[in-house]
């Protein structure tokens, strides 16, 4: 089986995870192709191909997938990662509204359990990673395999004041999420959370999985003239590590099979 | 909408969460009012709401079911599938309603369209609903339900009391109406329907005309007439002689708007393309009416 995986500098995580557990699954490949960032945009439908609308995004899909247009009909099964398709929408929905069965606020407006699902699904797929979808849905016929952006590390609530969500209220934010995401699947997109001992406290990652800076370069080298970009934050929360990617696709590739033929 | 385009300053006391855009958010009561509130068809209703706004409690109990879902009996279209308990349902209208009395004290004008002079009420209280009980949900009891086709002094009673319970919190309030052109599309009245669409515009027409007459601060916008006209010749409404067509909201909102014009733009904006016009006025069709409805689900 030959699988595709297009995302951002999310991917990297998973690239590095697939080094390690390649030798498990000797009749299977996996094709890369990563762009940091929002760089992924670019590509435009040719067909059943998909092309780089940039030479930036030409330069990066040869980087990660050594081929400079991704041929959507070479692959057994295309998933998607990162971009934006995450469970921060969650956070930026809460940080203004709240179901009557979360702890009380001084601001902040009542919704309904279908109302905010509903505003969630709006985020969802408004995101560069549904977008992206709609290419890949376009070019190929079906839709791909959504693999969700990682929760963030459990230290963003040091570093993210928007991330201090009541502990009490976390659960339930995590079944708007799944709920929302069964949603989707109901629609016919199949979609993957991360795997289940990845996760702290239902919307977090647990430290353990969380990566360093430069883990894209470390997963796929440099474009040339590429730098590190400065100010690195102090804290990494938002990629993760090969430990985590290793997880994922393991669990990725113990479901590809039905979620390609469903 | 066509306003917050002009814009002009709408309140929005209960504004939709990021991601419900567009019908979404409406089908929800977002983006329509200044606050979720639904249609308000009776100046009583208004009435009824603004009291309770400022602490009159409700006579009527506010919740209705549906299967095992509960909904506010005065704007039980905002959540489609309802609520899921007694509780819910009161703690949305307590916020609710903290959201109504934060507009009526800021407001500078308010907007409302006299829409209907039927109404469905609770007899013993005499608390009037939006919808008769049982359509979107809860269940019509005739010892308990009555229908109520509001006169003219009635009607005018109630505006009046209106105005002062809002200028009472508010005095620098003023109040533009309207009368809604769209006919009805039954009756409980026992008239036939054209001469009972013909008495309430007749009457919603009066009661306006006579408050603009009688308050300096109350102005009539003529919507009715620039739709309703026999100079219109039916053209504003579509294939159902009910619904106006989006021409027929952008020629009364141009009028609007040449009229009450507080940037001084009105001239620059006329010149926009008659398609951003009737882009707009198709978004406000798709505003959620319960009449239509009663409309589609009506006996035949």
């Amino acid at each position: 089986m030959h699988y595709c995986v297009i995302g951002n500098s999310h991917v990297a995580a998973l690239k590095l995870g697939w080094d390690r557990v390649s030798a498990e699954y000797p009749n299977v490949r996996i094709t890369f192709f990563a762009a940091p960032a929002t760089e992924m945009e670019s590509l435009e439908v040719c067909g059943t191909t998909l092309k780089p609308g940039t030479p930036s995004l030409e330069r990066y899909l040869v980087l990660s997938g050594k081929a400079g247009q991704i041929d959507t009909e070479s692959y057994d099964g295309i998933a998607l990662h990162g971009m934006g398709f995450s469970n921060r929408f969650t956070r930026s929905i809460y940080n203004r509204y709240r179901l009557l069965e979360h702890v009380p606020r001084r601001n902040g407006f009542l919704i309904s359990r279908d109302g905010f699902s509903e505003a969630l699904h709006g985020l969802l797929i408004s995101s560069m990673g549904w977008r992206v979808a709609e290419k890949v849905r376009e070019a190929l016929g079906r839709p791909p395999i959504m693999l969700c952006q990682p929760h963030p590390g459990q230290r963003i609530v040091e570093t993210d004041k928007r991330w201090e969500i009541h502990p009490e209220d976390r659960e339930s934010l995590a079944d708007l999420f799944l709920q929302t995401i069964e949603g989707i699947r109901t629609r016919g997109t199949p979609v993957l959370t991360q795997p289940p001992e990845t996760v702290f406290g239902h919307i977090f990652t647990k430290t353990k999985y969380v990566g360093s800076p430069g883990a894209f370069s470390t997963a796929f080298g440099r474009v040339s003239g590429e730098t590190d970009a400065p100010g690195t934050a102090a804290v990494e929360t938002t990629h993760m590590n090969a430990e985590f990617g290793a997880a994922f696709i393991r669990q990725f590739l113990g479901q590809a099979q039905a979620l390609v033929s469903a | 909408m066509q306003l917050r385009a002009r814009q002009f300053t709408v309140i929005d006391a209960e504004p939709p969460p990021p991601g419900l855009l567009g019908r979404h958010a409406q089908s929800r009561g977002y983006l329509l009012y200044s606050a979720r509130y639904a249609n308000i068809y009776t100046v009583r209703h208004l009435l009824q709401l603004v009291r309770e706004a400022f602490g009159a409690p409700p006579k009527a109990n506010p919740v209705w079911r549906r299967g095992a879902a509960f909904f506010d009996a005065f704007r039980p279209s905002v959540e489609p599938e309802g609520l899921r308990s007694v509780d819910e349902v009161i703690a949305h209208r307590v916020k609710h309603l903290a959201a109504v009395k934060a507009v009526v004290e800021t407001l500078d004008v308010l907007v409302f369209t006299f829409g209907l002079t039927e109404a469905w009420i609770e007899t013993a209280s005499g608390t009037v609903f939006p919808v008769a009980p049982g359509v979107l949900a809860g269940a019509f009891d005739q010892d308990v339900y009555n229908f109520k086709n509001f006169t003219h002094a009635e009607i005018l009673a109630d505006f009046c009391a209106l105005r002062d319970e809002i200028r009472a919190v508010n005095p620098r309030a003023r109040f533009i109406l309207t009368v809604s052109p769209v006919p009805l599309a039954a009756t409980a009245s026992g008239q036939h329907v054209l001469s009972a669409t013909t008495y309430s515009k007749a009457i919603l027409r009066a009661v306006a005309g006579e408050l603009e007459t009688t308050f300096e601060d109350v102005d009539y916008f003529p919507s009715y007439e620039l739709i309703a006209s026999p100079l219109a010749r039916a053209a504003y409404y579509d294939e159902s002689l009910r619904n106006v067509t989006p021409e027929g909201v952008a020629v009364a909102m141009r009028a609007f708007f040449d009229c009450h014009d507080p940037s001084g733009s009105a001239r620059e904006a006329q010149d926009e393309s008659i398609e951003a016009q009737e882009a707009l006025a198709e978004c406000d069709d798709e505003v959620v009416c319960e009449d239509a409805i009663l409309d589609a689900f009506a006996p035949r």
